[in-house]
């Protein structure tokens, strides 16, 4: 089944559009282009509004507009009427048509000076045309017709045919649980069991009250069977109240850690701030010992620095003389002198014998300048090395404290910097926010705590009320079959029990069989659609309809899987469902790279022209989606390529097909 | 075109082997609420269908 034309005549943005579905190639996939505001979603709300009477989509600014066109609402004149029809054209696989044709009549009055159109009238028909071209039109019982748009896709069904991008992002994200069982509920159209059970139900209480009328005792069995259904009801009520506030909590909770995920650790970041305060502390006090260690050692030295060129210039001296051999070697006279008297070497303890004795004499004769100014020399030149030895390990403490110093100065530095990125962080960040999403983070995990022991407490009340139910259904079968009168109305009762039973058995039977079913489809296409398949290794859609992503390494990935992943996941369980379902209707997605950044963008649209081999697709984009890699992929395979354009006035759009 | 879930209908008589009325009523039944989607009188039906295929199965003598 697939879309052949969609006709639109003052509907909103279009006042006279026909958009034809040709399919041109294998692919029957269609592509809109253009920019907000031209009126894209409103395509989908016109299909809606014409299947269906209403506008899911509807933007909050085209909630404020009438349905009419406003250009035809100028172009006309007071009191005169427009019509609003849109038309969907359906060709199903066995080349029937069925044209479904909703309309609304508007009278234009005038409103504080301005034309104003009021709606009048509305009217919906169904048209078929059968493959040799008969036609019939059905137009008479509303109930009639809704039930042919039913049949090519009920209402309850749609959200599964017709996505926006951002909710097929969100589809795996929030209460996925409750999502897979609430599809698997529509898609199986068990809500129909359920409406039947419903009336048989009632019609079982009504069977029972007249044969209470009977007997008395019946009647106080059948009160009392009554009342403890009733309480049964509220307990499932509540139940539901419960699972409810549970899926709420849940959403909330992973909102809220969200946002806090995303919002900077104040207290950590206070706690850096203060350690690294702390730590400035120490080396500025480190800093200030170093100066002053520097400064004392200076003090110390200021003399023999002051002195130093002198000291410097006389060493120089010195050593210029000893090399000019201006100064005599080095003989300690009084030594020699001492030999000579005490005859006997002084060094080796030899006695002198004659020819030493004159060696030694004559060697005394040689010193020519006096023992005491050569002897002061040296020692001025010894004292003076022992002051150049000081100044050279002053040098290099000095040199090591200003390395130090300036190895504190550059911590600080880098304390300091830190400190003022933390400052930066903190400023302007809202720390009584931070605090309030916190105790709501608190507040939403005791209500969900709350209401999951609440739910036991249910779950357990309900199974002790279906004893007791049980119990007082067997009284009364035993207190109707002691009287003959009731026994026709016995029959009935047990029919109706009868009937009830097997409804339930079949609404547990096809939930089973169908999430089975579900389970193995969604399986096989996202394997067969997903880029990276060696990553994951399963999807299992489990006993409570909780759906996880197992990767490759065992464990469940649901969570951290990125927009494309989880886009393609969804896109897998829909047609899954759509499989499972019987129902082979168009998927018409509006911006479906809205939510998906980088790569995984091609490989989306990838899938689209995959899937549309075999199905019909739709899809919206903005300019802006529709990069040049993107309509590379797409203008291959896509049948046709619509271009919405709006008026310079931007009350109309038009069409144009590419 | 598919107007009822297959599945449903064959569940339903798979579980009532034994009991082919039942299964006639309910399925009968399903599909008056497919045709009347809208508010209809189905209090008058259900009653006379359960007074229809009772005396049906006391005819048969099904169990």
């Amino acid at each position: 089944m697939r879309f052949e034309k969609i006709v639109l005549k003052n509907y909103r943005q279009f006042r006279d559009v026909e958009i034809t579905f040709d399919k041109k190639s294998s692919n029957d996939l269609h592509i809109f282009v253009g920019v907000m505001g031209t009126g894209k979603t409103n395509l989908l709300n016109a299909i809606c509004w014409c299947l269906y009477g209403d506008e899911p989509y509807l933007s909050k600014d085209s909630q404020q507009l009438p349905r009419v066109n406003l250009k035809a609402v100028e172009d006309a004149k007071l009191g005169e009427n427009i019509q609003v029809c849109v038309e969907v054209w359906i060709e199903t696989e066995e080349r029937n048509k069925y044209i479904y044709r909703r309309r609304e009549n508007f009278r234009i009055y005038e409103e504080n000076g301005k034309p104003a159109p009021h709606s009048q009238t509305e009217s919906f028909e169904v048209e078929y045309i059968d493959e040799e071209g008969n036609m019939k039109i059905f137009g008479d019982v509303k109930e009639e017709l809704q039930s042919y748009v039913e049949r090519f896709l009920p209402k309850s069904i749609r959200e599964f045919f017709f996505f926006d991008g951002e909710r097929l992002d969100r589809y795996f994200k929030e209460a996925t649980a409750e999502n897979v069982r609430h599809a698997i509920f529509k898609i199986s159209q068990l809500d129909i069991l359920d409406r039947v059970s419903e009336r048989i139900d009632k019609i079982l209480s009504e069977i029972r009250r007249e044969a209470g009328k009977i007997n008395p005792r019946i009647e106080e069995t059948r009160e009392k069977l009554e009342q403890k259904e009733n309480a049964l009801k509220e307990i499932i009520r509540m139940i539901g109240e419960c699972k409810e506030q549970i899926k709420r909590a849940k959403t909330k909770i992973e909102e809220l850690r969200e946002e806090i995920a995303r919002l900077p650790d104040v207290d950590a970041l206070e706690d850096e701030r203060t350690r690294l305060k702390s730590k400035y502390k120490e080396k500025i006090s480190f800093l200030n010992e170093k100066i002053k260690e520097k400064r004392s050692l200076l003090i110390d030295y200021s003399k023999t620095i002051l002195l130093w060129p002198a000291i410097e210039k006389t060493l120089k001296i010195i050593e210029d003389k000893r090399k000019n051999k201006e100064i005599p070697p080095r003989i300690n006279k009084d030594m020699l002198e001492e030999i000579l008297k005490e005859q006997i070497c002084v060094i080796c303890g030899r006695p002198l014998d004659e020819e030493s004795k004159h060696h030694v004499t004559e060697l005394i004769k040689e010193v020519k300048i006096t023992s005491e100014t050569v002897q002061e020399l040296y020692r001025m030149e010894e004292f003076f090395s022992q002051v150049k030895e000081q100044i050279k390990a002053f040098e290099d403490r000095i040199r090591k404290l200003t390395e130090e110093i300036r190895q504190y100065e550059r911590d600080l530095e880098e304390i300091n910097k830190k400190i003022s990125e933390i400052d930066k962080e903190l400023l302007g960040r809202d720390q009584q926010r931070t605090r309030e999403l916190h105790e709501k983070l608190s507040y939403w995990e005791e209500i969900y705590e709350t209401n999951e022991q609440r739910l036991g407490m249910l779950n357990s009340q309900a199974k002790n009320l279906e004893k007791e139910l049980d119990e007082l259904n067997k009284q009364l079968d035993k207190e109707l079959k002691m009287e003959n009168q009731a026994e026709k109305l016995k029959r009935q009762i047990d029919f109706c029990k009868e009937a009830l039973q097997v409804l339930r058995k079949t609404k547990d039977s096809i939930m089973t069989q169908i999430r089975e079913e579900i389970h193995r489809k969604t399986r096989e296409i996202f394997f067969n659609l997903i880029w990276k398949k060696a990553t994951f290794s399963d999807v299992i859609i489990q006993p409570d309809y909780s759906i996880a992503l197992i990767h490759q390494m065992g464990y469940d990935c649901l969570g951290t899987i990125s927009g494309g992943e989880r886009e393609t996941l969804t896109l897998a369980f829909t047609l899954a469902l759509h499989e499972v379902s019987g129902f082979n209707c168009p998927i018409i997605v509006d911006r479906p790279l809205a939510m998906v950044s980088g790569p995984p963008r091609k490989n989306i649209v990838n899938i689209f022209s995959k899937v549309s081999n075999g199905k019909q697709i739709i899809l919206f984009f903005t300019p802006d989606d529709y990069s040049h890699d993107i309509s590379e992929i797409l203008e291959r395979t896509a049948s046709n390529k619509f271009d919405l354009k709006m008026s310079k006035d931007e009350r109309e759009t038009s069409i144009e097909v590419k | 075109m598919t107007q009822i879930n297959e599945r449903i209908l064959n569940c339903i008589k798979n579980i009532c082997k034994d009991k082919p009325l039942i299964a006639e009523f309910l399925v009968d039944l399903i599909y008056e609420e497919v045709e009347n989607p809208g508010l209809w009188k189905w209090r008058e039906v259900y009653r006379k269908k359960i007074m229809q295929f009772l005396e049906q199965r006391e005819g048969f003598n099904e169990v």
